[in-house]
């Protein structure tokens, strides 16, 4: 069992992987006019790759092209005192190949957003690290 | 019948409402009169729940329907499901600050020395921006600095709340520069604000996040 600097227990690849499989949102950053952005997305997991699903033309599908992306899932009690926390970062790109679209938008992945869902970003899992907060394990 | 979507949020605030109280899920189906099968395929599986159902489990759990379907958070519970349409808001700054101001988790974001940086903190908004707590000298405040006397770091610091079984939300983007408090006077100014942090004591530095830019966006059930 590993703990960082600030005591909190460092969770192995095979966890986060999990955990990130267990959620259905996540939160995606990325740089517009210069600044970091931070977005709340739908996400599913494909085997190794980050899927999400976002509108052509948005702010997100622009600037998640072929540049390096972080993104992070949690999951806190109601009070916040215990939870877990993944972050993801890697590479992430357009999906543009059709055979790819189609079977990207076979995945079980929620839309609720409005507007035009009809792009894709891949974002493989290069680099992945969590940590479990409060002593839920 | 009316039926209700379980799966996502509301089978996972079963399950936790059960793993709060201890609970297997063959005690659960026990007291609401239902097999473990069941409760499982509730908690797992984005499927159609009776109301009937969903009050039987909401009473054996000793709880409200409306608490197991997120009514709790900041917007009543829909009534459309994820066939329902739904309506996007941009969010005036003033009403982003409301939503943001009784505290709690957000996730701070950055361009570090090895790339973009991302992880949920605690903060409170105090004096008109935001405060979280980190480790003097730790590797968030070694990397949230520019190296440069006097040039703070520009960061984007979130919070959202979302029921993902009502389809429902806001989000609330703030950006700006993180200011680290270093003065005895302000040290003990932004004390006052009573951040609380997830690794006690040992989080014994301050950074403030001046919203220069705060936005934020509303998705309602219509």
């Amino acid at each position: 069992m590993t703990i960082d600097s600030v005591g909190l227990r460092v969770l192995t690849r095979a966890e986060c992987v999990d955990l990130l499989g267990s959620t259905p949102i996540g939160r995606i950053v990325f740089t517009d006019r210069a600044l970091p952005a931070v977005q709340p997305v739908n996400f599913v997991l494909d085997g190794q790759n980050v899927v999400i699903r976002t509108g052509l033309g948005t702010k997100l599908a622009a600037a998640a092209r072929n540049t390096v992306v972080a993104f992070e899932a949690d999951e806190f009690d109601k009070e916040g005192r215990t939870g877990w926390s993944v972050t993801v970062i890697g590479h992430a790109r357009a999906a543009t190949d059709p055979a790819e679209i189609a079977r990207l938008s076979r995945l079980p992945l929620t839309l609720w957003v409005p507007g035009g869902r009809d792009h894709y970003i891949v974002l493989p899992i290069e680099h992945i690290s969590g940590r479990m907060i409060g002593d839920r394990d | 019948m009316t039926q209700h979507t379980t799966g996502g949020d509301t089978g996972r605030r079963i399950a936790r409402r059960r793993q709060d109280l201890g609970l297997t899920r063959e005690e659960l189906g026990e007291r609401a009169g239902m097999v473990p099968g069941y409760i499982q395929y509730v908690e797992e599986s984005t499927t159609p729940i009776t109301t009937g159902d969903l009050l039987r489990l909401a009473a054996a759990l000793d709880t409200t329907v409306d608490e197991l379907l997120g009514g709790d958070q900041e917007e009543p519970p829909g009534r459309s499901g994820p066939t329902g349409r739904q309506e996007l808001k941009p969010l005036g700054r003033e009403e982003c600050l409301r939503l943001i101001s009784p505290g709690g988790i957000g996730r701070i974001a950055w361009y570090g020395l090895s790339g973009p940086v991302v992880l949920p903190v605690n903060y409170k908004l105090h004096d008109g921006a935001i405060v979280f707590r980190t480790k003097r000298g730790g590797p968030i405040d070694e990397d949230l600095r520019t190296g440069i006397e006097g040039v703070e770091i520009k960061v984007g610091f979130e919070v959202d709340r979302i029921d993902e079984a009502n389809h429902e939300g806001w989000s609330v983007l703030v950006q700006g520069p993180a200011h680290h408090v270093t003065s005895e006077e302000e040290i003990a100014k932004v004390a006052e604000a009573g951040v609380e942090s997830w690794a006690g004591d040992r989080l014994d530095h301050y950074v403030r996040i001046i919203p220069h830019q705060v936005t934020g966006r509303r998705i309602t059930s219509l």
